[in-house]
């Protein structure tokens, strides 16, 4: 069976259980804990494993969307499943203190997937924080990692039509990526 | 036409800003080849007036006001320092050939207040939306033929409305500089849409452009009609 790994990356409270709740096709697996960092997100449980959902293409292949921890002391989940991820929606909610800076520093953590075009991020909860504007975290992208583009989206991560839109935005720019560099390597 | 229309910022006249704009008008007229001398010889109307009033001022390193009133459906206005804009009509209900639209320009400082109450809304919403119903299927005054493209920022696409097909375009700007036709070839699109893609992205400012021989020597078109991951997905989700 093929099968793709798509990761869901971001601070606590950006919205990345509820995203593939809104993706998958079956019930989302989820591994809860009493949050223990409510002065930071004021939510009463967070992931602290991962959460896992599907999305079934035919019987012979599958899309696994894997969430992982959002708290920094279950990062040794981040490697084990970054080898196998094709993909990785980064969220970053807007309201967070210093939204830029982390998004930056998560992109550090997941540098290969981004270089290979693998990553669309999505800004969420912007109906609670205006600013910084989506464009301002394009220019901060364009500015800490110059020479490759990346989708940022302004995201809603319980609409169907954002997820959707934001999944389908990476597998097409990892598909041109990937086509492009081909022919590039073919033409050099 | 720039400048025509009442004045609807308390008479502050301003004069030698319509002559600068109408001369940037002028020189990107004539910038462009020869091929076009049909088409400067007649006045842009509608969105398209508009779109060249935006581009101009884009250009100015001065605050400014903007203010266009398609025939019918209320005035927008623009204040470009919070890249933000005002209307009483609905994007969904965007008139696709006004006959006419008044466009009024009104230089500002970067301390005036603002001329509605912020945030407003996203200036790239507009902006994406006249882009792509300006110069008919024509390329933007601004653009030279035989340009490449190169995205240097993906639009937020959960604001715009927008075809998978312009996504997948999107996407291929985003990782090589393409000119119109090939992308075109490429998207496995009509040369119209590919066209009013790009002018919609250019009045944007979200693709740079570089004249071919600048452009990376990659032979162009390759993708045309995905069958990856991509096509599957889409079907899955009846997109």
């Amino acid at each position: 069976m093929a099968e793709h790994v798509i990761l869901f990356a971001g601070p606590m409270g950006s919205g990345k259980t509820t995203a593939i709740e809104t993706l998958s096709d079956i019930e989302v697996v989820a591994t809860e804990a009493a949050n223990t960092e409510r002065d930071i997100v004021d939510k009463p449980t967070t992931t602290v494993a991962l959460d896992y959902g599907e999305i079934v293409l035919g019987d012979e292949e599958k899309v696994r969307l894997y969430g992982i921890p959002g708290q920094r002391r279950f990062d040794f989940m981040w490697s084990i499943l970054r080898e196998r991820a094709e993909g990785m929606i980064l969220l970053v909610n807007n309201d967070a203190p210093d939204a830029i800076a982390t998004m930056i520093e998560y992109l550090d953590e997941f540098g290969e997937l981004y270089e290979r075009g693998g990553v669309v991020i999505g800004i969420t909860r912007t109906d609670i924080s205006r600013t910084p504007a989506v464009a301002d975290y394009s220019r901060a992208l364009a500015k800490a990692r110059p020479g490759l583009v990346v989708p940022v989206l302004g995201i809603d991560p319980r609409s169907a039509e954002h997820m959707r839109m934001a999944l389908m935005a990476l597998i097409i720019n990892i598909e041109m990526r990937e086509t492009w560099s081909t022919r590039e390597a073919e033409t050099v | 036409m720039i400048g025509e229309g009442v004045d609807l910022y308390g008479g502050r006249r301003r004069g030698s800003l319509r002559g600068w704009i109408v001369e940037q008008q002028t020189a990107l007229h004539n910038d462009i080849s020869t091929e076009r001398d049909a088409v400067e010889n007649e006045q842009p109307v509608g969105w398209t007036s508009a779109a060249i009033a935006v581009h101009s001022i884009l250009q100015i390193p001065i605050p400014m006001f903007l203010r266009l009133e398609p025939a019918g459906f209320g005035p927008i206005t623009i204040d470009f320092r919070h890249h933000a804009f005002e209307w009483g009509t609905s994007l969904r209900d965007f008139p696709d050939e006004p006959a006419t639209v008044l466009v009024e320009t009104e230089p500002t400082t970067a301390t005036e207040p603002p001329i509605f109450a912020l945030p407003g809304q996203d200036l790239d919403r507009l902006l994406w939306t006249m882009g792509l119903h300006s110069f008919q299927d024509d390329r933007a005054f601004w653009l030279r033929p035989g340009d490449h493209y190169r995205l240097t920022r993906w639009p937020d696409l959960t604001s715009l409305d927008h075809t998978i097909d312009q996504m997948r375009m999107i996407a291929m700007l985003g990782n090589i500089s393409l000119s119109v036709d090939q992308l075109a070839e490429a998207a496995d699109v009509e040369l119209a849409v590919a066209q009013r893609l790009v002018n919609a992205l250019s009045l944007m400012g979200v693709i740079d452009s570089a004249i071919e021989a600048q452009a990376r020597p990659v032979d162009a078109p390759a993708p045309a009609p995905s069958r990856g991951l991509f096509s599957r997905l889409r079907a899955k989700l009846g997109l």
